[in-house]
């Protein structure tokens, strides 16, 4: 019964939404799109211009998601490391 | 000088990384040392003359299509709340056997994150940040693995991660509306649209995943578990509620410098202010835990700065602003008292706590100190910004 | 067909996203709920690769694709790989404390969780 109340509204409110999401244009000059469809492979000679896109003009993301990726490699082990008696209950 | 920016995210990141890896003798000294350096760095950023933004880019190419780091007057203002408070915790920290180089590793680069978080202006850029920034604050959370915070941080990561799908999927529309991604263009852009319906997907979706950030009303049940932690070391739990929750309020002013023009904001601040305030004052008074009484009321404090921001009246987003520093240092003060409190008398309950003025003359000052603040007492931090959030009304 | 014109990415994406909406609403399990966000990030990077796509357009590799009318967008497709990668690494820092979780509650039902921490305190 819950979960058939929960599945409705969720319908309702993803009919609103796509009803809604329908009226979004797609911006008509793709303001940086055109700009590294026309230069990336000039400035960086990468190419694949999304390689010129991940790794030169939004370089800054890309180190903090390797810094994600490493966080959470940190994390794993930290959480997997059992030592001394009072984990072992 | 520009290029110091660099320095509050990379510095403390490189500097855990070093300590982490090397395990130097003195890797407590070096913490120090560059909180030092981070916060005499940030009073210089306060003290210069920043009413026009300044963008420092990170390529040699121009906003829309590079990155950039922007400083302006709340960025630097918030930037040297966090490299203050940090400096504090790490100096309260010293001898903690809890500080071992994997926790001064994760602290110092979250401090990095937060920073970086300041500073951003590239709207994606911000989801990374507070991607990571949750992902090390669990891990903080977790440090001593035992059975309480371990279910604390798994409630914590997997409701920010829901929140931060929505933000993504906000995101996703606004790109697609706009073409553009950094908050400057983004805000040139808004007010040319001729469908104004358009923007209520991306602006729900977005303004859903920051409240979550934030603790608003309806979606604050995860910050007393991760605040109020038992065994969570109380400088992480200080630096939670000190610095890390206003990372959600300046976002929602970020989201309000792009929106406002469009959405008129006050308003639903204000009452979103007004729920949150009261809510997690009521909820306060019911717990007995000493640290979930001091979370729930992070709930509330939340709530105030919202009223402040949204107030009709000039002075009052000021008085919101000034109580995210009040807020920051007189929670920051009562979570390490409250550790040290629990680690005296062996229990969390409020009501079995009595005769500290007995034990401890200078704990006992410390703490009225930072209950007259918290009750805005006047000549205290707490009164000064309540007064100017309360102002004209 | 009215309905063919609703078959594209982006309302794939949106009902994917309420379905990983709906699992973490309506069930218990832990688990469940890991695959529910998996679920829910999956759905975004459908919808990001879906904005402005075209089965015309060339993919954005080469030194001409400047000459060519319509390019596949890059940036979406960047930006997901880094989505990607963050996705990745939460999953698995979720699946290990829910491993760890086990160990210590032995249960994967949230309430029983809840109960059993209340009783701790």
């Amino acid at each position: 019964m819950r979960r058939m109340l929960i599945a409705s509204f969720l319908g309702i409110v993803a009919i609103f939404f796509l009803f809604y999401a329908r009226r979004i244009p797609p911006s008509e000059p793709m303001v940086m799109a055109q700009y590294y469809i026309n230069n990336a492979f000039h400035a960086t000679g990468a190419p694949n211009s999304v390689t010129s896109v991940y790794l030169f003009y939004r370089y800054y993301d890309t180190l903090f998601e390797t810094m994600t990726l490493f966080f959470s490699v940190v994390g794993v082990v930290c959480m997997s490391v059992h030592r001394g008696a009072e984990d072992n209950e | 000088m520009n290029g110091t920016l660099l320095l509050f995210v990379f510095l403390p990141i490189f500097a855990g990384l070093f300590v982490y890896l090397l395990k130097p003798a003195q890797n407590k000294g070096i913490a120090v040392l560059i909180q030092l350096t981070l916060v005499g760095l940030s009073a210089v950023w306060c003290s210069r003359d920043l009413s026009q933004a300044i963008l420092v880019p990170l390529l040699q190419i121009p906003l829309p299509y590079g990155m950039a780091l922007r400083i302006d007057r709340l960025g630097a203002f918030m930037m040297l709340i966090s490299n203050l408070l940090f400096f504090l915790m790490v100096v309260f920290s010293f001898y903690k056997e809890y500080m071992t180089p994997l926790f001064l590793a994760i602290f110092l680069s979250l401090q990095g994150f937060i920073n970086g978080v300041f500073l951003s202006v590239d709207i994606f850029n911000i989801y990374i940040l507070v991607e990571v920034s949750t992902i090390s604050v669990s891990i903080l959370i977790m440090f001593k693995k035992d059975s309480q915070s371990m279910y604390d941080g798994m409630f914590y990561l997997m409701t920010n991660l829901v929140g931060m799908a929505f933000f993504l999927l906000g995101l996703g529309y606004l790109y697609k509306l706009f073409g553009v991604l950094d908050f400057v263009h983004l805000s040139k852009a808004l007010p040319l649209l001729a469908d104004k319906k358009a923007l209520a997907i991306p602006f729900s979706l977005i303004f859903t995943g920051i409240s979550l950030k934030s603790a608003l009303l309806p979606l604050f049940s995860w910050l007393p578990k991760a605040h109020g932690t038992a065994s969570a070391p109380s400088i992480v739990s200080a630096i939670l509620s000190g610095v890390y929750v206003k990372t959600g309020v300046f976002l929602l002013l970020r989201v309000h410098e792009v929106f406002g023009a469009v959405i008129p904001l006050q308003e639903l601040i204000s009452v979103f202010g007004f729920a949150t305030a009261i809510g997690g004052f009521v909820l306060a008074i019911a717990q007995s835990d000493i640290k979930l009484i001091l979370a729930y009321h992070t709930v509330s404090q939340v709530g105030l700065i919202l009223i402040g921001l949204g107030g009709g009246h000039p002075l009052n987003p000021v008085g919101g602003v000034y109580h995210i520093l009040a807020h920051a240092l007189f929670k920051g003060l009562l979570f390490l008292l409250a550790g040290v409190l629990i680690e005296i008398y062996g229990t969390r309950k409020i009501s079995e706590m009595r005769g500290l003025w007995q034990r401890s003359k200078f704990l006992s000052a410390t703490m009225i100190v930072a209950i007259l603040s918290i009750t805005g007492a006047p000549f205290f931090s707490g009164g000064f910004s309540k007064y100017f959030i309360a102002y004209g009304h | 067909m009215i309905f063919e014109s609703f078959v594209d990415g982006e309302t794939i994406s949106v009902v994917l996203f309420f379905i990983g909406v709906y699992g973490i609403c309506a069930r218990r399990n832990i688990l469940k709920s890991i695959i529910s966000i998996g679920i829910m990030q999956a759905a975004i990077i459908l919808f990001f690769l879906s904005i402005k796509a075209d089965p015309a357009a060339v993919p954005p590799i080469g030194a001409n694709i400047a000459d060519y009318a319509r390019v596949a967008d890059p940036v979406p497709q960047a930006l997901m790989i880094t989505a990607i990668v963050v996705g990745i690494s939460v999953t698995a820092l979720s699946l290990t404390m829910f491993v760890n979780l086990h160990h210590k509650y032995g249960s994967s039902n949230w309430n029983k969780v809840k109960r059993k921490r209340r009783d701790i305190d």
